[in-house]
């Protein structure tokens, strides 16, 4: 594990640094539906690479945010944690005891000392259950506080923790008669009720009102101070996470791509993935109009990821060694045709037909078929001329015409690890950091397009 | 200046509630000019996506309007609801909330197209309103090779993009965009807001977008609204508005926002008014820091503070005995929100 366990709070330094919950190379795959045809004749499922290789740790009293976009597998991650989802690989400890594959029985008494808080106060509750029943039902099955009358003190105890009071008023109420703001602090309660020791927030906040949010915030922030709760903190919420985080770790399709403390994070972001999600938040001030460099598309499909490094299609500083095949052309000549005229969009797609299988790759290469190959590499050798930017063409070596289509040399595919960047407590998955160790790529590429 | 695309006098929107009437808009007025984002922020349940059905007459049965609106020279309120159908789409467009369930997800999308275009624009032939349409997707980043694929095939921000090229294809004048990227991702967010700027620029449309997020506001619009409580408290430009707040509501709501900046938490105490009996006086005084005694009996008149347009007593010569702070009723941390 690259991070170093720092930034405890003082009162948890005694624990002597041993972790709470500790993820060792964490893998989640999920198999896709096929449907009844498929399955007859054996047609391969595929797998979505939900959580792919994740090492993360969790220190007693600590914050740690897991900051991505819808399908980065930050949740998931969340879930696991949980016993919600069975992982496929690696293990989970929780003070030193394995979570991976422990059989729901044996997990069930564990779960009073790991929590969750879910994104939707309006849905996490049962209609048809009063406050008091929803929060003493968790103290029932875990068989504490006896008796109904000694579980009706704790969980007016619960409500009143969390500013539900006088408890009195809420606890027969039922779910339809809170505000959105009171479901969550119903919620929390229902969480802290146990006891626990690690409350996983999946996105605590992300439906409340603005002027509700921050009181959620700082309960939970009042909560990790009087309780010393330690809390995995799901959302795709930059700025509260910032205010609320020890440490970050930013996903992108199932790994961590930058985990540090937060305030290096967000002053020196280095994963160009972390730096546009930064350029990305909407700040209330409209004096800030820095024109931003989005990155194009969208977070890609994880049944088909992107080789190399995920991020490469939509990377403003992608260079040679990012993973660069032959599907990044497709996107590249879909992104052409949306500015042209259309008879030249006739034309030019007239060359490329099959857009399922776009390009055959092998190795080093991908093979671009068409009927007219001549006409196909002259439309790639004028894009390639209009935009000698795209950070693509790093990687093209050579671009052949062949009797069968268009073969494209691509430079050697290098898959980025997590690891630590030197003087700093920061690990970064990128190349722009870690020598790539391919031949001619030198770290010195570090300037975004020097190579060709 | 320009003639303003739409004019707002005096709107309201009442529901018929079991207590009486909710008055989710009660007395707004705005005017937006070619090429103009209007932003209209609140929290829930203050009324500004009811201000947005309103607008385009999509509001349930059971709802009274009253007021005026003007759009294009016709008073919208008072035409026949055959003139103000047809104005549908064609004048005022709407761009929903949430992408995933907007599109039929039986139809392609060139259907899609095609449907609105036929109803709309009559003359066109088919080739021709395929030629519209694939110019409104390209304007949008869609690669005319998806044109004729499904709902599902493309992601949530895809989606909303098409969502956009659809109200586009028809050219309104004025287009409402309901909490647009509410839905989305940071970054795709970022990337469908910086369209939605680029529309307003490029095709003069006037644009009223509706959203909770201050941040939203500060990137994407010339001029704000603040709504509470089914009134429009203050608006003016953006910069002016979010760097001097002329009203004690404007000012509360961007203390409490979270953005990268925040180093403390800070809410405002109380909850919103209950819009079958709002408050007397002032809707915000119970919750007021800056509240007086005459913000309890009277409401406030609008008033133009240099480019902003607020309704406050802070901003009016006020007797002395009538500008005694008004001491706050004790609020319980569980009645807030």
């Amino acid at each position: 594990m690259p991070t170093k366990p720092e930034q405890m709070s003082s009162q948890d330094a005694a624990t002597n640094g041993e972790p709470l919950i500790e993820i060792r190379d964490l893998h989640v795959d999920f198999a896709l539906r096929t449907n009844a045809f498929a399955r007859l004749v054996g047609g391969s499922s595929g797998t979505v690479r939900a959580v792919d290789g994740v090492n993360l740790t969790l220190a007693p009293g600590e914050v740690v945010g897991l900051v991505g976009e819808s399908g980065s597998g930050k949740s998931t991650l969340g879930r696991a944690v949980l016993g919600l989802v069975s992982p496929s690989g690696g293990s989970i400890t929780y003070r030193g005891s394995e979570l991976v594959g422990l059989p729901e029985p044996k997990f069930r008494p564990l779960r009073r000392k790991l929590q969750m808080i879910f994104q939707d106060p309006h849905a996490s509750l049962n209609p048809s259950m009063t406050v008091g029943r929803a929060i003493g039902d968790a103290l029932r099955i875990h068989k504490l506080h006896g008796g109904p009358e000694s579980r009706r003190i704790a969980v007016a105890e619960a409500l009143e923790r969390v500013g539900l009071a006088p408890a009195s008023r809420f606890i027969d109420k039922y779910h339809g008669e809170l505000s959105g703001g009171q479901k969550q602090r119903a919620v929390i309660a229902r969480a802290i009720a146990l006891g626990p020791e690690v409350i996983v927030a999946d996105e605590p906040i992300s439906m409340l009102d603005m002027s509700v949010r921050a009181k959620i915030l700082g309960l939970l922030t009042d909560l990790r101070r009087d309780l010393g709760l330690t809390y995995l903190y799901i959302t795709h919420d930059l700025a509260s996470a910032r205010f609320f985080c020890d440490r970050i770790a930013i996903m992108y399709l199932g790994k961590i791509v930058e985990i540090g403390p937060v305030a290096e994070i967000f002053e020196h972001p280095r994963h160009p993935y972390t730096k546009a999600l930064l350029g990305a938040v909407p700040d209330p001030d409209p004096t800030r109009t820095v024109p931003r460099e989005l990155p194009r598309g969208e977070i890609p499909d994880a049944s088909a990821a992107p080789l190399g490094c995920s991020f490469h299609p939509r990377c403003p500083v992608a260079f040679a060694p990012c993973g660069w095949e032959g599907r990044d052309v497709r996107m590249l000549l879909e992104q052409r045709w949306t500015a042209v005229p259309a008879e030249q969009y006739a034309r030019e797609s007239a060359l490329v037909r099959d857009g399922a299988n776009f390009a055959s790759e092998s190795d080093h290469g991908a093979l671009i078929r068409t009927s007219s190959p001549d006409d196909l590499t002259n439309l790639l050798t004028d894009e390639r001329a209009q935009r000698p930017d795209e950070p693509l063409w790093t990687g093209v070596r050579e671009l052949v015409t062949d009797h069968k289509g268009v073969r494209l040399t691509l430079a050697e595919r290098v898959t980025p690890t997590l690891r630590p960047v030197d003087g700093s407590e920061v690990s970064v998955s990128c190349h722009l950091f870690h020598d790539s160790g391919v031949a001619g790529e030198a770290s010195d590429s570090i300037l975004p397009k020097a190579s060709g | 200046m320009s003639e303003p695309v739409i004019e707002v006098e005096n709107l309201r929107v009442w529901y018929s509630g079991s207590g009486g009437p909710v008055r989710a808009v009660d007395g707004v007025d705005f005017v937006l000019r070619p090429g103009e984002v209007l932003g209209l922020v609140g929290e829930s349940g203050c009324g500004k996506s009811t201000l947005g059905r309103g607008l385009m007459g999509l509001l349930p049965p059971g709802a009274a309007v009253g007021g005026t609106i003007r759009f294009d020279g016709q008073s919208l309120l008072e035409e026949p609801v055959k003139v103000r159908n047809r104005n549908r789409g064609s004048g005022i467009g709407l761009i929903f909330q949430e992408p995933m369930t907007r599109l039929d997800p039986l139809m392609r999308v060139s259907d899609h197209f095609d449907e609105a275009l036929k109803r709309h624009e009559k003359r066109l032939s088919k080739k021709e309103r395929e030629i519209r349409a694939l110019d409104s997707l390209r304007a949008l980043g869609i690669p005319p090779t998806r044109y004729r694929n499904y709902p599902h095939e493309f992601s949530g921000g895809m989606r909303q993009r098409i969502m956009i090229a659809l109200a586009l294809a028809l050219r309104p004048k004025f287009i409402i965009a309901d909490e647009p990227t509410t839905a989305l991702d940071v970054l795709v967010e970022a990337q469908i807001l910086r369209i939605l700027a680029e529309i307003g620029e490029k095709f003069s449309t006037a644009i009223l977008l509706i959203t909770h997020n201050l941040g939203i506001i500060a990137e994407a619009c010339d001029r704000v609204a603040v709504m509470y409580a089914g009134r429009i408290v203050e608006q003016g430009p953006v910069r002016d508005v979010f760097a001097s707040p002329a009203h004690p509501y404007t000012r509360e709501l961007l203390r409490s926002t979270i953005s990268l900046t925040t180093k403390e938490l800070h809410s405002i105490p109380g909850a919103p008014p209950d819009l079958v009996q709002p408050p007397p006086g002032c809707n915000f005084h119970p919750r007021c820091p800056s509240a007086m005694l005459i913000c309890a009996r009277t409401p406030p008149p609008p008033r133009d503070v240099g480019a902003q347009r607020v309704e406050c007593w802070l901003h009016e010569t006020v007797a002395p005995q009538d500008a005694q702070p008004l001491t706050p009723l004790e609020v319980l941390v569980a009645d807030e929100a």
